[in-house]
């Protein structure tokens, strides 16, 4: 890797992400680049706040257990954060469609998935934006080993990594994560072929995963919000 | 002339230099030096050479630093901040002791992270092109150096958790630890937790 120019790895609609040596570290650098269509106030209000809720919920989420990036360095004035680079990674969307939903591994990353998403919620991060692009597999040390297993993959040793917390909130109420379940399962639909045996896993596992709390409302919820999508996709 | 007489070997040989030095973001064009060291003996000198401003350095707690890298970002926001007339506390090596903590308490901060009667202290330094303090402070030091490669011994897992808040840390992992440690330091300017 070049030691001072950032190269790019993804162009989105809203961030450009780098990678580049920062601090002697392998870093990724996520750049919210300017929006013509917004009055320049705004759009400087709005990727404050999107960069203050991405590096907000990125630390709650560690102390809810679940894998995200470190942060390095938040950086408002230049519209960065810089974050460690997962070098080794596949994205779910990916591994899907690249492995399909009949190989041995997938049940389990989809209830991985189910799990850390109640997770999320039990500590009330919404995320805003689910999607199978935005959930890592990295691979997961085995106890004892120095070193990655090229097979990681094969072999399902993999730990779940989110990221792109642009779009999230914390201190979430019941209708957010119903939304937030909505906007997985609209997601998947127009990503997966097979996406019902991947969403019903990852519902099930949500459910199940922790008997205490209100699971079972967020999903009548999730319902009646699915209900309310049909509903306007039928008039509109 | 005579010829020189043939040096020994351990003499002739370099030995790895026992410092840390990690390059902090381009556009400031420093770099940290870190120096390890134990059994120090006049810490009352040290302690009030720094606070008069007399030795630019920050002296560090080693107790609750994981790893070079925490106190690589903790003094890269302190330079970026001091570039940008942001800083918090007012010279850029309490900063860098500030940025360490945890909490937005000044005094306690520069107590907690800083050193007061300890033997053992982390040196950080910033060098730049023109200009490397250490090179003046470090043989002022009674005391004997480590290489950084040992800092981990003088690390404390379960202060370093506590310090941190990290209450909810199940395994004992120093990889987890400085990620989450990292992010705080990161964080800490907006994020009250
Ligand atoms: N920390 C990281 N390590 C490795 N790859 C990353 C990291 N962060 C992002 N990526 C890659 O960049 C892509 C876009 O990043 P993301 O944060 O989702 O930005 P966007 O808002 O543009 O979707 C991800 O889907 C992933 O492939
Ligand atoms: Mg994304």
């Amino acid at each position: 890797m070049d030691e001072s120019e950032p190269q790019l790895l993804k162009q989105g609609a809203e961030a450009r992400v780098y990678i580049c040596k920062y601090l002697g570290r392998d870093t990724v650098i996520k750049e919210r680049f300017q929006k013509k269509y917004r009055h320049p106030d705004l759009d400087v209000e709005i990727v404050k706040e999107r960069i203050r809720n991405e590096a907000r919920s990125i630390l709650r989420c560690k102390f809810a257990n679940i894998r995200t990036p470190a942060l390095y360095l938040v950086d408002f004035e230049r519209r960065k954060i810089y974050m460690e680079y997962l070098a080794t990674n596949i994205t779910v969307k990916d591994f899907i469609a690249k492995h399909g939903t009949a190989n041995e591994h997938f049940e389990k990353i989809a209830k991985t998935i189910g799990e850390t998403l109640r997770k999320l919620h039990d500590n009330n991060i919404v995320h805003g934006d689910l999607t199978t692009s935005n959930m890592l597999l990295i691979p997961k040390l085995q106890a004892g080993a120095e070193q990655i297993d090229p097979a990681w993959l094969a072999k399902g040793h993999v730990e779940l990594v989110m990221i792109d917390f642009g779009l999230s909130y914390t201190d979430a109420s019941i209708e957010d994560k119903g939304v937030d379940l909505y906007v997985l399962e609209r997601a998947l639909l127009s990503t997966h072929s097979n996406y019902e045996d991947l969403f019903a896993i990852i519902l099930k596992a949500y459910v199940v995963s922790n008997p205490k709390g209100n699971a079972n409302e967020t999903i009548k919820r999730f319902e009646e919000v699915r209900a309310r999508g049909r509903k306007r996709t039928m008039v509109g | 002339m005579v010829s020189p007489t043939p040096q020994v070997s351990s003499s002739s040989e370099v030995s790895p230099p026992k410092y840390q030095i990690v390059e902090l973001d381009p556009d400031t064009k420093t770099k940290i030096k870190l120096y390890l060291f134990k059994n120090v003996q006049n810490v009352e000198t040290i302690r009030d050479n720094i606070i008069q401003g007399v030795w630019e350095c920050s002296a560090i707690k080693p107790r609750y630093i994981v790893d070079a890298f925490q106190v690589a970002v903790a003094a890269n926001k302190a330079v970026l901040d001091e570039k940008r007339d942001a800083m918090v506390t007012r010279s850029v090596y309490s900063e860098i002791l500030y940025n360490l903590s945890p909490t937005k308490n000044i005094s306690q901060s520069l107590m907690k992270f800083g050193i007061s009667k300890d033997t053992n202290i982390l040196f950080c330094f910033l060098v730049t092109e023109e200009r490397d303090t250490s090179t003046e402070i470090i043989p002022k030091i009674e005391g004997e150096m480590c290489s950084m490669k040992e800092l981990f011994n003088f690390t404390s897992f379960e202060e370093t958790k506590h310090v941190y808040k990290l209450n909810h840390m199940k395994e004992k992992c120093m990889e987890r630890l400085l990620d989450l440690v990292v992010t705080k330091i990161a964080t800490k300017s907006f994020v009250t937790h």
